[in-house]
């Protein structure tokens, strides 16, 4: 079944990667390019998975993912955190903040379809 | 109206209220409630240094010496300009050390010396009767011609007075003597205050100085039509007009002479000691009193020379004593009332400084005369009697009565022919002999007692001799012949004309032979004899005070083997139970020991015992005393020397060690900061990384997805295939540049580059630099101006290095230029301090906050919130980098909406050889910068 | 206690100079007949000097600062290189 995807992300070659990639697997995907697009468009219609960047203008992932979690209203809704930048501890700050997976730029594409599966069809 | 009466009634109603403000000022001091403890107060009671010889006596002196008469006031000023040197020392010591009078001083400072505080003693007294005396003239003078008013007259010669009984002088000395007895031996403790005197003094001091301003304006402004005219009609009179200057040669010595030995009076005199020292309440008041006390003998000696000279050109027929002229001229303009108010000023005058005077040498002659010699003499069994207190007050009160009966002796019998400022002048000299010891005391360590002890004599032997002496001849005690042919007619013996010395007036010719004997005998024997430990003790305490104001007193090297309960009985005879009690209830409390289960006393208390008992009878008496106690005698006096020694380098070691922990508190502030400064470095470096990651990162990420997309998804569309290999492309490039440029900068920031350094025109690097970005402004349809006229001079650089600096710019600039109607332009130009190189664009602009920042590395401005910075970030941080190697600077004009104006300087050969005078080789400077 | 080095060695300056303008040389410039404002010339000079004298002492007389705390010495500036995010 399709589910809606929002994928996060402020570089524009990253966001055509990712959407061909959601796409092909069958999903509705919207973008959003910072933290408070983001926010809107999943306060229009709350998406089933959001793809996080860390890295946004203005109001960051981490931020934005918290956030979410507090809102009653969206609760379920998978989060993917992905950043460039290869710290531990932003590892840990980004499971603290509630986000699901937690992925590394550079991502294998395959990688990032498995875990996305895995996170919808978990439920 | 000016009956003898009245007059009497007047003078002695005026004592009354002296003896009721003390007996208050007492009463409140008994409460807890001091009254002088202020500087004002204490300037006023140092003014007991201006007597009935300033208040009658200066004028007598100016009306016939002129301006003569005023370096008895300037010299006081002179030694309160130094008041840090001499007064604060001598105050620290002498609290530190409860010195009571300054013939204790001197015998605490070389060793607690018996015979020298017994001599200084004997001087004094010898020397200040004559002082006392005159105060008693004075007033007894004032009295008998203010008693002819109207008429005017001289005062009649002693033998006319009346007789003992009702002569005014001696009432006057009785009365004050109950004066001193009542408020100056209150208390056992000599070094305490006695704040009673003091405000009484201080008063005086206002009466005295409102007295002779109320002449003084009367005389100036009544008589006359104010200083211009009173001198003007002096002028006209050659006599009078010669007041106006300094005579001959003779006097400027005098000058001199009365500089110097005013100068030593100040400090000297007993009575200055005892309000200065004794009584001085805070240090701090010194501040205060070190100007106020000049300026109160300024003020009063404004009107000293108008006086003098009204009287002069008054009483033009000299029927009038010029020593009354402060009585006499009222009287002549009829006015009693201030004539009577004159008469209260003079007596206030006198008072003061017999009432003080008094009670500084009953102090002097108690502890260090009498107390002494009872001590000595074994018969007596003086230490081993009871309370000894009552003893002490009684000798006091004797001395005090003994004190006035031969001040007034002296003038009844000697003195009385004697204008009053040759008699004052006789006690300074007496006093000035005490100068070298004490100033030589607190500032040189060798001076020793046998130094002091011998000065002291041959400059007191001298001073009888050459001005004491003299005086006998005029009663008749001694033969004319005497002065003026010398003893047994040697003419090298004559007492004015010592050795063939003539020339000078007597006083001057006094104080130099005394002063020769003095300070001669004092420094030789000061160098050629050796001190003892003590002395040295006392030298180093007295002359370091300041440095080792921590410890009280030399006495704690005492290590007898004394009871506590000896001490204290001790401590009882002399100052009393209820202040013995008190003080080692205080020393109990304060060293938290039990006294009552105490048996041996520590060193600390023999050492406050002895400081109890030095503030009653004296240092040279109390070590005595102690010493009949504290069996075992002192610590070997050698060994007392090696602890003061020994505590000498500890202080220095301290001091020593102080600056070191100081350093080493520097060091660890200096290597926090640096620990701060590593964290803060190590924190950008983690932040750089993460920054270099995330940059890094992102095109690869790019090329990896779209590569793993193009390899999984082999049936894409020819289309979006070739899509995703532009953008793959585009993004290597990218990666690829941002790692060159990265490189490029880690070479520059180690200085891994190889500079090629050249003399060259920029036009035509610039022209390359145009060409290599002119194809991102065709690309980009961003218009580009280029300005490079006029003579640019020749700059030494990096050639490709410019270049690639303008291309950053320049693509910068393009960059950030609005599509369309995007103009850049490239302005160069050859200033006299070197090339300036400009970018400008008509973009967004750079915040204020952001135009230091953006040279940083990936430190973009933000253009906006939606769009990603563009490039790598590096750029400007490359080119400040180069610029700077270059010896010029890069920055940026700019506002938020008004576009950016990039810039940069180098300087240029010409400029540089301007700056330097002798400029390198090019050469050579071209290899130093390799 | 630099300061009170200073007024200590201020003192002395104006020790110095006031020894010197009531000493017989410069006395015997101002020891003239005339009068400056109806004033006897020396005794104008005499009680000017006096009064500046006076004047100096107040404003260089004070007690030394008790032992005074030693803050700032090392209290550098941040260094303006550093870059504050």
């Amino acid at each position: 079944m399709p589910y809606s995807i929002l994928v996060v992300e402020d570089e524009p070659n990253i966001i055509d990667s990712l959407s061909f990639l959601m796409r092909r697997e069958g999903h509705d995907v919207r973008v959003a390019q910072d933290g408070d697009a983001a926010l809107k468009a999943v306060a229009a219609a709350r998406p089933d998975l959001v793809i996080l960047d860390v890295m946004l203008p203005e109001r960051d992932g981490f931020e934005v993912c918290r956030l979410i979690r507090a809102n009653d209203q969206w609760q379920g809704i998978k989060i993917i955190l992905l950043t460039a930048k290869g710290r531990d501890s932003d590892r840990e700050k980004g499971m603290a903040v509630g986000a699901n997976d937690y992925i590394t730029k550079p991502f294998s594409t395959r990688e990032i379809v498995a875990r996305v599966r895995e996170l919808l069809e978990g439920t | 109206m000016l009956n003898s009466w009245f007059i009497v009634i007047t003078a002695f109603a005026y004592l009354c209220l002296l003896f009721a403000i003390a007996y208050y000022v007492d009463k409140k001091a008994d409460m807890g409630r001091s009254l002088i403890a202020n500087p004002y107060i204490y300037a006023l009671s140092i003014a007991v240094y201006c007597t009935s010889w300033t208040f009658y006596g200066s004028v007598g002196r100016a009306a016939s010496g002129g301006i003569a008469f005023l370096p008895i006031y300037l010299g006081p000023t002179l030694v309160f300009v130094l008041w840090w040197f001499l007064l604060r020392k001598i105050i620290r010591i002498s609290k530190a050390h409860r010195i009571t009078s300054i013939a204790d001083f001197i015998s605490s400072r070389y060793g607690k010396s018996t015979t020298l505080s017994v001599l200084v003693t004997v001087i004094a007294v010898i020397g200040i009767i004559p002082y006392i005396s005159l105060q008693l003239q004075a007033v007894s003078n004032s009295f008998y011609v203010l008693l002819e008013y109207p008429e005017l007259t001289r005062p009649p010669p002693v033998s006319e007075r009346l007789s003992l009984v009702g002569d005014m002088a001696f009432l006057v000395a009785l009365i004050l003597a109950a004066f001193a007895i009542l408020f100056g031996t209150r208390h056992i403790d000599a070094s305490e205050h006695h704040e009673g005197m003091v405000a009484a003094v201080a008063f005086e001091s206002v009466i005295k100085l409102l007295a002779f301003l109320a002449v003084g304006i009367f005389v100036t402004y009544g008589l006359y039509d104010g200083f211009g005219d009173l001198f003007g009609q002096a002028a006209a009179v050659p006599a009078v007009a010669a007041l106006f200057t300094l005579g001959d040669t003779s006097s400027y010595a005098q000058w001199v002479t009365m500089t110097i030995l005013s100068m030593a009076a100040i400090v000297c005199l007993p009575r200055q000691f005892q309000v200065t020292v004794v009584e001085n309440v805070d240090e701090t008041h010194l501040d205060k009193a070190a100007w106020l006390f000049p300026l109160y003998l300024l003020i009063i000696n404004i009107f000293v020379l108008p006086i003098a000279i009204g009287g002069r050109l008054v009483f033009a027929d000299g029927s009038v004593d010029a020593d009354t002229f402060v009585l006499t001229l009222p009287m002549a303009e009829k006015q009693e009332f201030l004539a009577l108010f004159a008469f209260l000023g003079g007596l206030s005058a006198a008072t003061g400084m017999v009432i003080v005077a008094a009670i500084a040498l009953s102090t002097m002659i108690c502890n260090d005369l009498v107390m002494p010699a009872l001590l000595r003499l074994q018969w007596l069994r003086l230490t081993e009697k009871g309370d000894l207190t009552g003893l002490l007050i009684s000798i006091r009160r004797v001395a005090i009565v003994v004190i006035l009966l031969l001040g007034y002796a002296y003038f009844r019998f000697i003195g009385q022919n004697e204008a009053l400022v040759t008699t004052g002048l006789v006690s300074f000299a007496a006093a000035a002999q005490f100068a070298p010891a004490i100033i030589g005391g607190i500032l040189w360590k060798r001076a020793s007692r046998r130094g002091a002890l011998v000065g002291l004599s041959l400059g007191f032997m001298v001073w009888g001799y050459t001005l004491l002496l003299p005086f006998f001849a005029q009663p008749g005690w001694l033969p004319p012949e005497f002065i003026t042919h010398g003893p047994f007619g040697i003419a090298l013996l004559r007492p004015f004309e010592l050795f063939g010395l003539t020339g000078l007036d007597s006083l001057s010719h006094a104080l130099f032979w005394s002063m020769l004997a003095n300070i001669g005998g004092y420094i030789i024997c000061s160098l050629w004899s050796r001190q003892s430990p003590i002395e040295r003790i006392q030298a180093v305490l007295f002359v370091d005070v300041f440095s080792r104001s921590g410890q009280a007193s030399g006495s704690q090297f005492w290590r007898g083997s004394a009871t506590v309960s000896d001490l204290h009985a001790l401590v009882v005879r002399f100052v009393g139970p209820g202040r013995a009690n008190r003080a080692f209830a205080e020393y109990a409390r304060v060293q938290g020991v039990d006294l009552s289960k105490v048996h041996e006393a520590d060193a600390d208390l023999v050492s406050l015992t002895e400081r109890l008992l030095a503030g009653a009878i004296g240092a040279a008496s109390a070590r005595v005393m102690v010493a009949t106690v504290a069996k075992g005698e002192v610590v070997g006096l050698e060994e007392m020397m090696e602890i003061l020694e020994e505590t000498s380098q500890v202080i220095e070691y301290s001091h020593g060690l102080e600056q070191k922990s100081r350093e080493l508190e520097a060091t660890t502030a200096e290597l926090r900061q640096a620990n701060e400064r590593l964290k803060e470095l190590d924190r950008l470096k983690d932040d750089f990384l993460s920054t270099v990651s995330h940059e890094l990162r992102t095109p690869l990420t790019s090329i990896r997805s779209f590569s793993e997309i193009l390899f999984d998804n082999p049936q894409l569309d020819e289309e979006e295939r070739s899509r995703f290999l532009r953008v793959i492309v585009k993004e290597s490039e990218r990666l690829t540049r941002l790692i060159n440029q990265l490189l490029d900068l880690a070479k520059l920031e180690t200085g891994n580059v190889d500079w090629h350094m050249e003399d060259f025109n920029p036009r035509g690097a610039l022209e390359d630099a145009v060409a290599v970005a002119g194809g991102l402004f065709a690309a980009d349809m961003v218009d580009l101006k280029v300005d490079l006229d006029g003579d640019l001079g020749r700059i030494h650089a990096d050639r490709d290095r410019l270049i690639q600096v303008v291309v950053n710019l320049l693509s910068n600039a393009a960059k950030f230029s609005p599509r369309p109607n995007g103009v850049v332009e490239l302005k160069a130009e050859g200033r006299p301090d070197g090339l300036r190189v400009s970018v400008s664009d008509n973009g967004p602009g750079i915040a204020p906050q952001d135009q230091q920042l953006i040279f940083e590395r990936f430190q973009q401005a933000n253009v906006s919130l939606t769009s990603k910075p563009i490039g790598t970030g590096l750029g400007l941080t490359i080119s400040r980098q180069i610029i700077e190697h270059f010896g010029g600077d890069i920055g940026v004009n700019s506002a938020p909406g008004a576009g950016a104006c990039f810039y940069f300087h180098v300087p240029t050969l010409a400029a540089a050889e301007g700056m330097s005078l002798s400029p390198a080789p090019l050469g050579a400077s071209a290899q130093s910068a390799e | 206690m630099n300061n009170f080095d200073l007024n200590r060695e201020r003192a002395v300056a104006l020790f110095l100079f006031a020894v010197l303008a009531i000493s017989p040389p410069l006395l015997a410039i101002f020891s003239q007949e005339g009068r400056l404002f109806g004033i006897p010339i020396l005794y104008l000079y005499l009680f000017s000097v006096w009064a500046l004298v006076v004047l100096m002492i107040a404003l260089n007389a004070f007690s030394p600062p008790a032992e005074g705390k030693r803050g700032g010495l090392f209290s550098r500036r941040r260094g303006a290189e550093d870059p504050e995010p």
